[in-house]
């Protein structure tokens, strides 16, 4: 059966009812139990897809997905609707539709006005998320990657803090920026090789042929590559993250941080990496080493950070520089290892902002030295805050391990210095997340009041995503088999 | 019957897979959930007891697949047990089963009990899932998750700002060393294609060819151990690790924690003895340890952090004895301490309910009031010292027996004198607590009566003391019961054994020690004070007493870390790349500004201009 379309295209007509609803009372009333059905039925089309795909006997290579549709949209231009999933992006699908439901779960009580204009733009960019992950059409990627963009605006700027316009306009025009670059790799891509098909596995083809000039492939993958650092976002073109991070509502930070910045981290290793194999092989090495930097970089920058979502914003970027690092090593550990790595990040950093976005709401600020000892006053959150923290920092039986273990075991591949400064990360990122754990919700309270725990759909929520953490840390076989066989073939087939 | 192979499995999942109870349903639970950890860790240690009875003569390993890495070989994990991993679960189940009966009664009282005994029920699994563990990187895990623990059971009364930041050091501390291990074992996996012990302890050659990648590894593995077992230079934490309950500081110097350094070391042996130099190197962070941290228990007058500085003494002295090719003495060393360093720190701790008071100086006049306790301390004061019968007696008698026969094969007697020198002080700072904190009448009269502790404390003080008695002759000079678990690789090679006019030596230098304290502190035959007067006592004094700077050293660099360079890359962020966006942003803006007028507002406005800018790039690229 058929699971993609309805995974891709329910959430978008989802989106559009709400919309409608979104003019009528009733509507109003009920955003967010439309929403919240809308969410986990998509769940249960991923879940198909997911099912599918396991059941599917191992016959992957690069052009042949083992789930895969097309449909006629502008024959004429050779731009289709194809979609396909393969082990790379089957996780990530996961990924987005466990997040949407927390996320929708979230939303209720951080949300007050417009509420069904708000669930219809989750609806919406949830859409577009799965839709990135999930097409094999150049220009229906680039459209489903807008789509993302679009609502993310709005959701900033409408339902964010108190600098949300500046903050909406810069996250809107710097990515708008790196996806007008990654649109003119596409278009160079589909002139050079004739104008006849954006078909991601024919343009593949094209360009791997020995005839293709080399300039060209160089400055597809250039381009490329430029447009996904800016989405993962990796230094120096990462400051429209924080500052996107400090001002949008919670729920919005964790579609943000769990899905937006993992199209970045998909299209880097399907896009640049795996359609270009020859270039990224020539140019790997400066990009894990800017990985390399990224993460050490936004580590010690979140030493200072004394806003906590500022802080775990820059940690999240820390993080996503072992995704470029996993990638670039070009070994299967590596791809396997960064792919986890996108997953239980999304789900780490996911808890970390609805945690941290709820301790500025429950305490009125989020700015660590104005708080202290919080698991006295709040033990649900500080309880919460400390497993997460834990998590975050790579401790063994969580999800992150994994992950961490995966890409700097690939990183000693390329050499004891690279594995070295990677390595330190993990001590630095111990020492600022315990350092914040020490002063906000450990030591002596300092803020008198705080208005109630954590309770009702946001901790079923942070329920979800802890179950998830402990489960993939404790047996990451669970996931790491659907990743697993794609990255043997992606190295495998690429040669590298 | 139930096999073997599921046995071990059992031993260390069962505490953890039970520990979700006391958080989430201790309120509604008497003790807070206490009987299920007790239960638990009982059950953990019964079926330890079975191992170490059914113990077979090949090593049981049982693994599952857990990892795929894109590679033909998957990661497996699961549980082995051979001579010494059955020989470490039950030094740690048992001894941790005593001390959960003992924390009944002193952490009853507690708010937060529930969240006291999971941490517990955790902390203990993992310490067992570490020593059954079938592959270094499951080793690693436990090996976190015990950090953890000690993380959260140290800070557990985190509204103390000193327990907080106590919990913090020991977390970041030791964590410096696990990068070590972590990549240590990276190393192996990416050279050997294997992590699994079986190979590394059968075949160490063949698995890492390269002599100079073993040494590197077998160091990067021995930092983790530094870390963990609070040696040179990372033993910092351990003294304000004081800050948590003693229950927890008691399971952490006996049996968990501390000892996982040691263990590790020692799991690893085979492998260590086929890295040329590593030894050295564990020989001499051994006996630096063992001789410093005695002089630091010197000046302490905090009873907990005089058994702190003991506690990295003694593993200095493990650490010693593994370093000089004496792996069997390490272990029983290991037993041995586990006993009585939980036997001194219940004594400590039952001094601590009653009193409320750690320092040795608002103590004294126990001796006839709390009889047991003080009996207690005593008895572990003599093991510790190094006096027949007790157990510490036989077991330092092997090491220091094993560190003359290396100065006499390798001509480094350096080693020797160290560990020998810190037999003078160990029984000279130990006895000064005895008496100073027990002995000697309290400096000012107390408003309350002082009485023995009630039997579920003292009972297990009662059966660690008589443990204290027994376990030494497991391996004395005229038995040897202990020695199957000596020899559990043909690698291994055997314990040296040492003349016997070496033991006089030791036994005199302890007697001294003793006799220090004595004639210092009963009979003021000297003023121990004066001995820190004068400009070189002074100094002397305020280097021993500050740790000799090593924390000053971290804390300057940490601060340097936070202050300096992070506060200067913080600026750049914000000034610099921010800055440098922002201006091209507000450049682009004066541009658009001519052009039209685009804040207005209103959503499809700022749609249209979304699709007309598509529109432009898209005609761009075609006539480019």
């Amino acid at each position: 059966m058929d699971w993609i379309t309805p995974t891709v295209f329910f959430p978008l007509a989802w989106g559009f009812v709400l919309l409608i609803a979104s003019q009528s009372k009733w509507g109003e009333n009920n955003a967010s139990r439309l929403a919240l059905v809308g969410t986990l039925i998509t769940l249960v089309f991923s879940i198909g897809l997911l099912a599918e795909y396991g059941l599917q006997p191992l016959n992957w290579k690069f052009g042949s997905f083992s789930e895969y549709v097309s449909y006629h949209w502008l024959p004429q231009l050779g731009i289709n609707l194809s979609f396909g999933v393969d082990g790379i992006s089957v996780p990530l699908v996961l990924l987005t539709t466990i997040t949407m439901v927390v996320v929708v779960l979230s939303s209720s009580k951080v949300i007050e006005r417009r509420k069904a204009l708000y669930y219809s733009l989750i609806m919406i960019s949830e859409a577009g998320v799965l839709g990135v992950f999930t097409s094999l059409d150049l220009f229906v990627f680039y459209i489903f990657w807008e789509l993302v963009l679009i609502p993310m605006f709005f959701l900033i700027g409408i339902w964010g803090g108190p600098r949300r316009v500046y903050s909406a306009y810069k996250f809107l025009i710097y990515t708008h920026v790196g996806s007008v670059a990654m649109l003119v790799g596409f278009f160079i891509a589909y002139f050079s090789t004739g104008g006849v098909s954006f078909n991601l596995m024919f343009i593949a083809q094209q360009l791997t042929s020995p005839s293709f000039p080399e300039y060209l492939k160089v400055a597809v993958f250039t381009a490329l590559v430029l447009g996904f650092l800016v989405k993962m976002p990796v230094f120096p073109f990462h400051t429209w993250l924080p500052d996107a991070h400090v001002e949008a509502p919670s729920p919005v930070s964790v579609v943000l941080a769990s899905l937006l910045l993992k199209m970045g981290g998909y299209g880097m290793i399907r896009l640049a990496f795996e359609m270009i194999p020859s270039v990224a092989q020539r140019y790997a090495y400066p990009i894990m080493v800017l990985g390399i930097v990224s993460a050490v970089y936004a580590a010690l920058v979140a030493y200072r950070q004394d806003d906590v979502k500022r802080m775990v914003a820059f940690s999240s970027i820390s993080h996503m520089g072992f995704v470029l690092v996993g990638v670039a090593t070009l070994t299967s550990i590596g791809i396997v290892g960064s792919v986890f790595q996108m997953f239980s990040h999304g789900i780490i950093v996911g808890s970390l902002f609805l945690l941290s976005g709820f301790v500025g709401e429950t305490a009125g600020t989020r700015q660590i030295s104005r708080l202290g000892g919080l698991a006295k006053l709040i033990p649900r959150l500080g309880g919460l805050m400390t497993f997460t923290s834990l998590a975050s920092v790579g401790l063994p039986g969580l999800s992150g391990f994994v992950a961490e273990f995966m890409i700097l075991t690939a990183a000693f591949s390329h050499g004891f210095a690279v594995g070295i400064s990677l390595a330190a990360v993990l001590a630095l990122s111990a020492g600022y997340y315990m350092w914040m754990l020490q002063r906000m919700v450990f030591s002596k309270p300092k803020q008198v009041e705080t208005q109630g725990d954590l309770s009702g759909s946001e901790l079923v929520g942070l329920a979800v995503f802890s179950a998830i953490i402990i489960i993939l840390g404790v047996y990451p076989y669970l996931l790491t088999s659907y990743i697993s066989p794609t990255a043997g073939l992606i190295v495998h087939t690429t040669g590298w | 019957m139930i096999g073997l192979e599921t046995i071990i499995w059992i031993i260390p999942l069962l505490p953890i897979a039970l520990s979700f109870i006391p958080i989430l349903f201790g309120g509604r639970l008497p003790k807070g959930g206490g009987h299920v950890a007790i239960a638990s860790i009982g059950v953990s240690a019964i079926l330890s007891g079975i191992v170490l009875l059914r113990l077979p003569s090949t090593p049981v390993d049982y693994s599952v697949t857990w990892l795929l890495t894109g590679s033909a070989i998957p990661l497996r994990v699961g549980f082995y047990l051979d001579h010494l991993s059955a020989l470490m679960v039950n030094i740690t189940a048992w001894i941790a089963l005593l001390i959960l009966i003992y924390s009944l009664e002193y952490m009853g009282h507690e708010e937060g009990l529930g969240r006291y005994w999971t941490e517990m029920m955790i902390f203990t699994g993992s310490m067992m899932g570490f020593a059954l563990a079938d592959s270094i990187l499951l080793m690693y895990v436990f090996w976190e998750l015990i950090g953890a623990c000690s993380y959260l059971l140290i800070g557990f009364w985190y509204t103390l700002p000193e327990a907080a930041a106590a919990a913090k050091k020991a977390f970041v501390v030791v964590r410096v060393g696990d990068v070590g291990f972590f990549v240590g074992f990276v190393l192996i996996y990416l050279y050997g294609h294997t992590l699994s012990l079986q190979a590394l302890l059968t075949q160490p050659t063949t698995t890492i060819v390269s002599p100079t990648l073993r040494t590197t590894i077998a160091i990067l593995i021995f930092v983790g151990a530094i870390g963990k077992s609070a040696q040179l230079p990372l033993y910092t934490w351990l003294p304000d690790a004081m800050e948590g309950p003693t229950t927890v500081s008691a399971l952490i110097h006996s049996a968990t924690m501390v000892a996982a350094g040691v263990y590790l070391v020692a799991r690893l042996y085979p492998f260590f003895l086929a890295a040329p130099h590593a030894l050295t190197v564990v020989a001499w962070v051994g006996a630096l340890s063992a001789f410093l941290a005695a002089t630091m228990g010197l000046v302490s007058t905090d009873l907990k952090r005089i058994l702190a500085y003991s506690t990295m003494s003694q593993l200095g002295y493990m650490m010693t004895a593994l370093g000089v090719g004496a792996y069997g003495a390490a272990m029983f060393h290991l037993l041995n301490h586990a006993i009585f360093k939980a036997l001194l720190f219940l004594s400590a701790g039952a001094v601590l309910h009653v009193l409320g008071t750690r320092d040795i100086r608002q103590m004294g006049g126990l001796l006839r009031q709390m009889k047991i306790t003080s009996t207690a301390f005593l008895v572990g004061a003599l093991s510790l010292s190094g006096i027949p019968p007790f157990n510490g007696f036989f077991s330092k008698d092997l090491i220091l027996g094993a560190a003359y026969e290396y100065g006499a094969t390798s001509g480094n007697y350096y080693i020797y004198v160290l560990t020998l020198v810190s037999v003078i002080f160990t029984a000279a700072y130990i006895f000064r607590a005895f008496f100073v904190g027990y002995v000697l009448p309290p400096t000012q009269p107390r408003d309350k009566p002082v009485h023995e502790v009630p039997a579920v404390m003292s009972i297990p003080m009662i059966i660690l003391m008589a443990l204290t008695l027994i376990t030494g002759w497991l391996w004395s000079p005229i038995t040897n019961i202990f020695q199957p678990f000596v020899a559990y690789s043909p690698l291994i090679p055997p314990t040296p054994t040492a003349p016997i006019a070496l033991t006089a030596v030791s036994l005199i230098f302890a007697i001294t020690g003793i006799g220090l304290a004595y004639s210092g502190y009963m009979r003021s035959l000297f003023d121990p004070a004066r001995l820190r007067q004068g400009a070189v006592g002074l100094r002397l004094h305020k280097l021993v007493s500050s740790g000799y700077y090593f924390d000053a050293a971290y804390a300057a660099v940490a601060k340097g870390l936070s202050q300096g360079l992070s506060l200067a890359l913080d600026f750049f962020d914000r000034r610099l790349i921010d800055g440098a966006v922002n201006g091209v942003g507000y450049g682009l803006t004066l541009l658009g500004r001519r052009v039209r007028t685009v804040e207005t507002g209103r959503v499809r406005n700022y749609l249209a201009i979304m699709v007309v800018g598509i529109v432009l790039i898209v005609i761009l690229v075609e006539v480019l």
